[in-house]
């Protein structure tokens, strides 16, 4: 009690202890309050973002200015399919990228994932993006795989798929019949019965033992997760991509517009009707910014030529046939024209070539008129430019499921958000926790190993002396570091805390071995411990009662910095890349932070509080250490 | 108390005659390896060395006796280290050949080419054969300066390594050596003084010695890189500069290598000075001092005792930071992403990359031996009493 008294009157110890109970009170009841998960799954905010001005207008009733903004958002080039980048640069990298990290054999699964062909939407996607192709089509396609729970169909017709010429007609038989119970059971959909009869099938180990295996991974850790995204995009397609499409929509009408008109302007000045074209052209020139009233005007004025060219194509076919008097029975007046002006010898001939200008004009303008006659898909019934199409999409969002990435500070998140839209001051406390209890197990184990071995090596002295103090001393001057990193990587990611606690203090004993064992070689002579030994105490007792008081203060204030030098162990493995991926640790925080390159990119609020509690709890401790070793070695106080 | 080397355990004839049963074998050992041919230039000139300053120590008496022993002690802990080394990563449950093929295999369908191509690595590796014999190959392989190929970047470990230490080494060595200096030299100072240099110089020492280093690189590129933009925060050097010989070139690498080489002189002075603080303040309390003075013997002359009897841990201390170079940069590299050898383990360790992780901690390992050797080595001769002590004990 005297001391305790004592080392509370140390201002060292105390501003250590305050700065430690800090965190640890913090990492305590924070999650109490707070009992939200911190890695809460929340969907991503690129496309929600992109629409929230306009959902603002719509909230406030402002048709007029919703309309202008589409109108804004249609005329923005840059932004042109903004949404949908983010919506596919989320897809590729989060998506897999998540799976890598969060699942347990990571290739397995990613090979999976490509097996099934999941990853046959990106190229689908991205040549969309790219322009390339028809758009439409592209669009259809594209919703199909997202909608239809395409993934598991693709590992069914994998299964389909496989090579079964080593099997005989029985195996065939039970083949089938696992497609066709896998087949039902897919369409339920029920995954994990789908997996019950693979397994089944895996005691038959037929020749496609691995393939069956790999499809059975892949269906049951791929497939929860799987299912989770695909409901995830759908929702992502409802909310955010069909708005998107509506705008999509909206450009391939204004483009249809361009390419009539290079349709149109193909028709080049040497042909002999390049004249007659003039008012269609004008109308192209003079695109103005409402594209539908160019469409219909364009539409008008093609189908007003293309009649003519019509008329004229009837009227050669007339002429060359019944010849000259033909002409005259012509009764478009505009027609007649054209063929008086023919060279009356040869007027067949002529005939011929005004059918041979027409025919190629005419075909440019079907193409036009089509171009311009729309696209001809149906995108869920939305009209674009419809702001109460646009409202029904944009209020089925629910605002608060959604928390924007990367943050800064605010009222709702104190310490922002990070890249994957988690509290930063919830994930913190949870943080904080684990490693407080990565590092009290690591300092406990290496502590007790520490003692034990220091006090057996000092006191009994001898051969096992020799043998404790040559091994404590091969583990001092080989690095712990490159032990814990060796063992690490042969466990893999994937361990509980404790493990990593464990392994932690496996490596960390030798220097509290190594003092405890000098102090116990000192005391071991000394009156008091040589008078209980020839009074026959046994030895435990003279370790316990005459040796274990004196190197107390020594071995609390050797835990405390095993404590330490846990928790920033912990902290480096996690930077290393060799922390629980799905675990919530100070380094781990830190860890991401590096890999999300928020330091680089000035998002303090991803590390800095990270950063600042670590130094508080090594500091602190550091400080209790030296405050204590102000009171316990009176040498040295100052 | 540093050597307490089991065959030099006190007492016992038999065991003294053990111990050197089993010296003479490692060092012929050693010999062999060295005249086998098959060592590269590097492992032939150490234990050229190490053979030479065996046979140059029976010329000192004390000393030498001293010295052999530490050489001996050094050899073995090599051998454990190697040991573990080789052993750490082979108990990774299952067969690393399948993580290896893990990729190829997938796209795989026919099993009975998997099956090829798995008994080819494992062929290849020489996982078919016991484990004796494959920690042989290792240790022989690695006396050839072969370290194995990197699976994810195909190229020799060994070759790998030797691009990424250079960069380690021109962060490090220049810190340790400031900081070493500049650390000493406040802490002296703070011990000396006290007042209110203490109280200033000790805080703000122990807050840097006490957080993690990596803490305070990220504060300190948040800060002086990020916010004011003195720095570049990335990278070895302008990756857009393509000629390595340009004075433009050299210029980036110069401010690429200031921000990681300021975070780490400041975080090695904040450890020196704690040490050297402490050190001095303890030696001022010894009883020879106060001794010294009743004696009247001048200020100035015992504090000049008291300095060299206090720099005697720091010197170790300096051999022991340079020993822990390669491990100590490995955070601070990541950091910055500063293209030496941590930042390589790193990558290593992301890619599940097992020869290029046991080359790196192999080299962190050897260089941490060889410093503490010549720490012993060094205090063997700077300080009588260690020497003594150790020749006593043998």
């Amino acid at each position: 009690m005297q001391t305790i008294k004592t080392m509370l009157k140390s201002p060292r110890f105390l501003i250590g202890f305050i700065l430690v109970m800090t965190v640890v009170l913090f990492a305590v009841i924070y999650p109490m309050v707070d009992t939200r998960d911190p890695k809460a799954n929340r969907l991503p905010n690129e496309a929600y973002e992109a629409v929230a001005p306009l959902r603002a207008m719509l909230d406030a009733g402002e048709g007029e200015n919703a309309t202008q903004e589409i109108a804004r958002l249609i005329a923005q080039e840059e932004a042109d399919f903004g949404p949908y980048q983010a919506l596919y640069g989320w897809y590729t990298q989060n998506q897999i990228a998540d799976y890598k990290i969060e699942n347990r054999s990571a290739n397995i699964i990613s090979a999976a994932v490509d097996k099934m062909d999941w990853a046959g939407i990106y190229p689908t996607l991205t040549e969309y993006i790219d322009g390339g192709g028809d758009r439409s089509d592209m669009l259809v396609g594209m919703r199909g795989l997202l909608e239809g729970n395409e993934p598991v169909d693709m590992a069914l017709d994998t299964l389909r798929g496989l090579d079964t010429s080593g099997l005989d007609a029985a195996g065939l038989a039970k083949w089938q019949q696992l497609l066709d119970d896998v087949a039902a059971r897919l369409a339920e959909p029920n995954p994990p019965m789908a997996k019950k009869l693979l397994d089944d099938y895996y005691r038959a180990r037929g020749p496609m033992f691995g393939d069956t295996v790999m499809l059975g991974q892949a269906l049951t850790e791929v497939n929860d997760g799987l299912i989770k995204e695909i409901v995830n995009l759908n929702l992502l397609f409802e909310q955010y991509a069909t708005p998107t499409l509506l705008r999509v929509q909206a450009k391939i009408d204004s483009t249809a517009v361009d390419k009539a008109a290079s349709a149109v302007k193909q028709i080049k000045r040497t042909n002999a009707l390049y004249a007659e074209l003039e008012p269609l052209r004008a109308i192209f020139d003079a695109k103005g910014e409402d594209t539908a009233e160019v469409i219909r005007l364009a539409t008008e004025e093609i189908a007003r030529v293309r009649q003519h060219n019509r008329d004229v194509l009837t009227a050669a076919e007339a002429v060359r046939e019944k010849g000259a008097e033909a002409v005259s029975a012509i009764v478009d007046e505009t027609v007649r024209a054209e063929f008086e002006s023919l060279n009356a010898e040869d007027i067949v001939k002529g005939a011929q070539a005004l059918a041979d200008a027409h025919g190629e004009t005419g075909q440019r303008l079907d193409d036009a008129l089509s171009r311009l006659s729309g696209v001809g898909v149906d995108f869920g019934g939305f009209k674009p430019g419809d702001p109460s199409a646009i409202k029904i999409l944009t209020d089925g969002i629910p605002a608060s499921t959604l928390t924007l990435k990367n943050l800064p500070p605010s009222r709702e998140h104190p310490l922002g958000t990070d890249m994957d839209s988690r509290d930063v001051l919830l994930e913190l406390a949870h943080a904080a926790r684990l490693s407080l209890m990565v590092g009290l197990i690591a300092g406990c184990i290496a502590t007790v190993l520490g003692i034990i071995i220091g006090l057996l090596a000092g006191y009994i002295g001898g051969v096992l002396d020799s043998i404790l103090t040559t091994w404590t001393n091969l583990f001092l001057v080989i690095p712990s570091f490159v032990i814990l990193i060796l063992l690490s990587v042969a466990m893999g990611q994937i361990r509980e805390a404790w493990i990593t606690g464990l392994v932690i203090g496996l490596t960390a004993w030798p220097w509290t071995a190594k003092s405890v064992r000098a102090q116990t070689v000192s005391l071991r002579y000394r009156d008091h411990v040589n008078m209980a030994r020839i009074t026959g105490n046994p030895t435990w007792r003279i370790i316990a009662v005459e040796i274990a008081p004196y190197i107390a203060s020594y071995i609390v204030m050797a835990f405390i910095l095993q404590v330490a030098s846990g928790i920033i162990s912990e902290a480096t493995l996690s930077i290393l890349g060799l922390g629980n991926p799905s675990s919530i640790s100070l380094g781990r925080m830190i860890n991401r932070a590096q890999q999300y390159e928020s330091i680089v990119n000035g998002r303090w609020w991803e590390f800095v509080p990270v950063a600042v509690s670590i130094a508080m709890i090594t500091f602190g401790l550091y400080m209790m250490n030296s405050g204590m070793d102000q009171v316990f070695n009176p040498k040295i106080r100052s | 108390m540093k050597a307490n080397f089991a065959l030099a355990a006190p007492g016992a004839q038999g065991k003294k005659a053990a111990a050197y049963i089993l010296t003479a074998l490692l060092v012929g050992v050693l010999i062999v390896i060295a005249l086998s041919g098959h060592a590269s230039l590097g492992w032939r000139l150490a234990l050229a060395i190490l053979v030479a300053a065996v046979v140059a120590s029976y010329a000192m008496p004390t000393f030498g006796k001293y010295l052999r022993k530490r050489i001996y002690w050094y050899t073995g802990t090599f051998f454990v280290a190697l040991a573990l080394n080789f052993l750490l990563p082979r108990l990774i449950p299952g067969n690393p050949v399948d993580i290896i093929l893990q990729d190829v295999l997938a796209g795989i369908t026919d099993s009975s080419a998997a099956t090829a191509l798995k008994n080819q690595y494992i062929a290849q590796l020489g996982l078919d054969k016991s484990i004796l014999e494959q920690f042989f190959r290792y240790t022989g392989n690695l006396f050839k300066g072969e370290l194995g190929m990197s699976l994810y970047l195909a190229q020799p470990v060994a070759k790998i390594l030797a691009s990424k230490i250079p960069w380690s080494v021109a962060i490090m060595l220049p810190s340790i050596l400031v900081g070493w200096l500049a650390g000493n030299l406040l802490g002296a100072y703070a011990a000396y003084k006290k007042g209110i240099y203490e109280k200033v110089i000790f805080p703000v020492s122990l807050f840097l010695s006490s957080i993690p280093s990596f803490i305070f690189s990220m504060l300190m590129l948040l800060w002086l890189g990020v916010s004011w933009g003195w720095f570049p925060v990335l990278g070895g050097f302008d990756a857009q500069i393509i000629s390595k010989q340009s004075g433009v070139y050299y210029m980036s690498l110069l401010s690429h290598w200031a921000l990681p080489f300021i975070s780490q002189t400041l975080i090695v002075i904040g450890g020196q000075a704690i040490g050297m603080r402490s050190m001095a303040l303890y030696e001022l309390n010894v009883d020879y001092v106060l001794f010294a003075k009743l004696q009247g013997i001048r200020d100035r002359k015992v504090t000049r005792y008291v300095f060299r009897n206090a720099m005697l841990p720091q010197v170790s201390g300096l051999a022991l930071s340079l020993g822990g170079m390669v491990a100590g940069s490995t955070l601070i590299e990541i950091v910055f992403s500063y293209p030496g050898l941590g930042q390589q383990l790193m990558m290593a360790i992301r890619n599940v990359d097992y020869p290029l992780i046991s080359g790196c901690t192999l080299v962190i390992s050897i260089t941490m031996l060889v410093a503490n050797l010549l720490i012993d080595i060094i205090y063997g001769l700077i300080d009588p009493r260690v020497r003594t002590a150790q020749a006593e004990e043998g």
